[in-house]
């Protein structure tokens, strides 16, 4: 890594409260030059409010807003160097998509020979050229979405705010979408935030997610630091599913402790700082880290050949369920309750059926503790 | 509610008649006087039943060279284009203004105006009288105008606060966000997008202008409108003149109320 330019945006100790509710809790947040930003979170988690105090929509009760460098708060939303592409659009309905396009430039006195090329160019960037003298109404829901998109992105923003801006779109435009999205931000270098509620979408297409919860920014990272490493047990849940149990530690070796439920079983997960052996812990694993394997009833129940070692867990197939590109193994574990595993489909029938007997396994590495407690009285 | 409203509407032929039947005795019922007005206006003699001895235009030309009739003709429409435009502007500002009271004031805002209508007519134009004379304003078409408006306000009212329910705010921000100020977010997008509901109030305003009695019989004084002048002359006797006086009123209030009615039924995209 080389010395980081200085951020585009900065958000210092940022509070908002809507009447007595706090909407935005004392978040700090900075985001980087030409970087894809989202916020993630449920509906209701501030992540919009958040959003909308970048553009001057509303204004933080407390906390300071930095906008390349200098102090933006109390900055009216249209001088400031922030464009938004808003959930509906927003398209004018009394104009053409070259007079929606070409309002900002318009309004900032850019020469008129200037501002119809640059509206132009802007079009042909998002894929709408040659609709210029469409009016909104008579656009598809994809085609409003991308002027929306250039009306904001011709005024050459220093940060472009996108609030939920695909949420309207049906499943299969929304991934193509995406990609698209993706793709002109890199070629424009724009700074993007990008305020989603669906953790696919902010996986996929941000350099940084910041998750946040009840106003309260949780985690800030990259889409595999949050989802490999979560910081707590909400972050990991949002974002993916989550099998949960819980076990009682039995020993203790360096950064791993070990439980053994049952005869041969054996049930290891991956600690910050060692637990003391009897304590209890609230473990959390991710469906697609479980790995299966048939258990051979040739040694007396005893699994013999599982590609792990270190973790045994012995169970049955409850339910089969095909979701296309993937399957979901429910095993019920004496241990540990039921666990999902989740495979790969095979394409012609699936490995195992409800009934079979298996062993569960996983790294060690693969679980997070989401809670602990010496006697096992409080948990998660 | 829709599905009790099907089932009348899904009945027999012997149904059918009956209502069709029924809508047309309506229909004759309310404007049969209004045709009879307008076939006696062309007569050819100065019969005012319904022999119809032959058409003719002369009571038309005649009142057209009546300096009293054209001299009130003018201040009507006077009345009516300017109570249009004081209305519309007090009742766009009034009414945008109101839009930003939480939902309990708003309601205040947009009852109040409604009062006057509740109000017997009588009552009101001499109310007006009084009150004009007392503060010491002459009577005059002037007078009658600020009556007017008061008349007109609350519909101008009724017909905005109707359209800004509908009206997507959000789109103001767009163009705050744009980097427009308050007043061209205004020139640009509000205003253009109000347009329709604006025109459809302001012609309303101007129906109601047009034919309205009481209020310039109390305050207009010398300055008579048009129907002051049709009821001075029907005191004095009637002929086919008052007829064509009273077709066109009825076809200048008809004409404004059709093109209220086209405007501000078009929906606002």
């Amino acid at each position: 890594m080389n010395d980081r330019p200085p951020p585009v945006v900065r958000l210092d100790r940022v509070t908002k409260y809507f009447g007595p509710v706090i909407a935005v809790s004392d978040v700090s947040l900075e985001i980087r030059e030409g970087e894809f930003f989202s916020l993630l979170g449920p509906s209701g988690c501030g992540k919009s409010t958040t959003l909308r105090m970048v553009a001057g929509f509303e204004e933080p009760d407390r906390g300071s807003i930095f906008i390349q460098g200098s102090d933006v708060t109390g900055t009216p939303a249209n001088k400031r160097n922030a464009n938004m592409v808003f959930q509906n659009y927003e398209l004018f309905p009394h104009m053409t998509v070259f007079e929606n396009v070409s309002y900002g430039l318009k309004i900032k006195r850019v020469a008129k020979s200037e501002a119809r090329s640059r509206t132009q160019a802007m079009l042909e960037t998002v894929g709408v050229g040659g609709l210029e003298d469409r009016r909104a109404s008579q656009l598809s829901g994809g085609q409003q979405q991308r002027v929306a998109l250039a009306r904001a992105l011709v005024n050459e923003p220093a940060v472009l705010l996108l609030d939920e801006p695909l949420s309207a779109l049906d499943a299969k435009l929304r991934k193509r979408m995406q990609l698209e999205l993706k793709a002109i931000q890199s070629s424009l270098g724009t700074t993007f935030i990008y305020v989603t509620h669906d953790q696919e979408e902010a996986l996929l297409m941000s350099d940084r997610i910041g998750i946040m919860s009840q106003g309260e920014l949780l985690q800030v990272g990259s889409a595999r630091e949050i989802y490999e490493s979560p910081g707590n047990s909400f972050v990991a849940d949002f974002v993916g599913s989550l099998n949960e149990f819980r076990m009682r530690v039995d020993e203790v070796a360096g950064l791993r402790a070990v439980a053994r439920p049952g005869d041969g079983e054996r049930v290891a997960v991956g600690v910050a700082s060692a637990p003391a052996p009897g304590a209890f812990l609230q473990v959390a694993i991710r469906p697609e880290r479980v790995r299966l394997a048939r258990r051979g009833v040739a040694n007396g129940g005893v699994a013999e050949k599982t590609r792990d070692e270190e973790c045994r867990v012995f169970g049955v197939v409850g339910e089969v369920m095909y979701l296309g590109p993937l399957t979901h193994y429910l095993v019920d574990t004496p241990a540990l309750g039921r666990i999902v595993s989740q495979q790969l489909s095979e394409r012609r029938e699936a490995p195992f059926a409800a009934g079979d007997h298996v062993v569960l396994s996983w790294e060690a590495e693969a679980t997070f503790v989401l809670s602990s407690s010496s006697d096992g009285a409080g948990e998660s | 509610m829709t599905h009790r409203r099907s089932r009348l509407l899904r009945r027999g032929a012997g149904g059918r008649i009956t209502a069709s039947v029924y809508v047309a005795l309506v229909l004759i019922f309310l404007f049969a006087p209004l045709v009879v007005v307008v076939l006696v206006s062309f007569s050819s003699t100065s019969n005012m039943n319904l022999s119809l001895s032959g058409f003719s235009i002369r009571w038309y030309q005649q009142i057209a060279t009546d300096p009293l009739v054209v001299a009130a003709f003018g201040r009507t429409a006077l009345a009516a284009i300017v109570t249009a435009l004081i209305s519309g502007v007090l009742g766009l500002t009034g009414a945008l203004g109101a839009v930003r009271l939480t939902r309990r004031w708003r309601t205040a805002v947009f009852t109040v105006p409604l009062v006057p209508l509740a109000f017997p007519a009588l009552l009101f134009g001499i109310g007006l009288a009084t009150f004009y004379h007392a503060i010491g304003l002459g009577f005059s078409i002037w007078a009658t105008i600020a009556g007017h408006v008061i008349l007109a306000l609350p519909f101008v009212f009724l017909v905005l606060g109707a359209a800004l329910e509908r009206f997507r705010f959000s789109l103001l921000e767009a163009a705050r966000d744009l980097g427009a100020g308050s007043f061209t977010i205004f020139r640009t997008v509000t205003l253009p997008l109000l347009r329709p509901a604006i025109l459809g109030a302001m012609f309303l305003s101007m129906a109601i202008s047009v034919d309205e009695f009481v209020i310039a019989f109390f305050t207009a004084g010398s300055q008579q409108t048009l129907p002051l002048v049709l009821y001075g002359r029907i005191n004095l006797g009637v002929n086919p003149g008052l007829n064509a006086i009273g077709s066109i009123l009825l076809a200048v209030t008809m004409a404004l109320a059709f093109l209220a009615a086209r405007t501000s039924v078009l929906e606002i995209p």
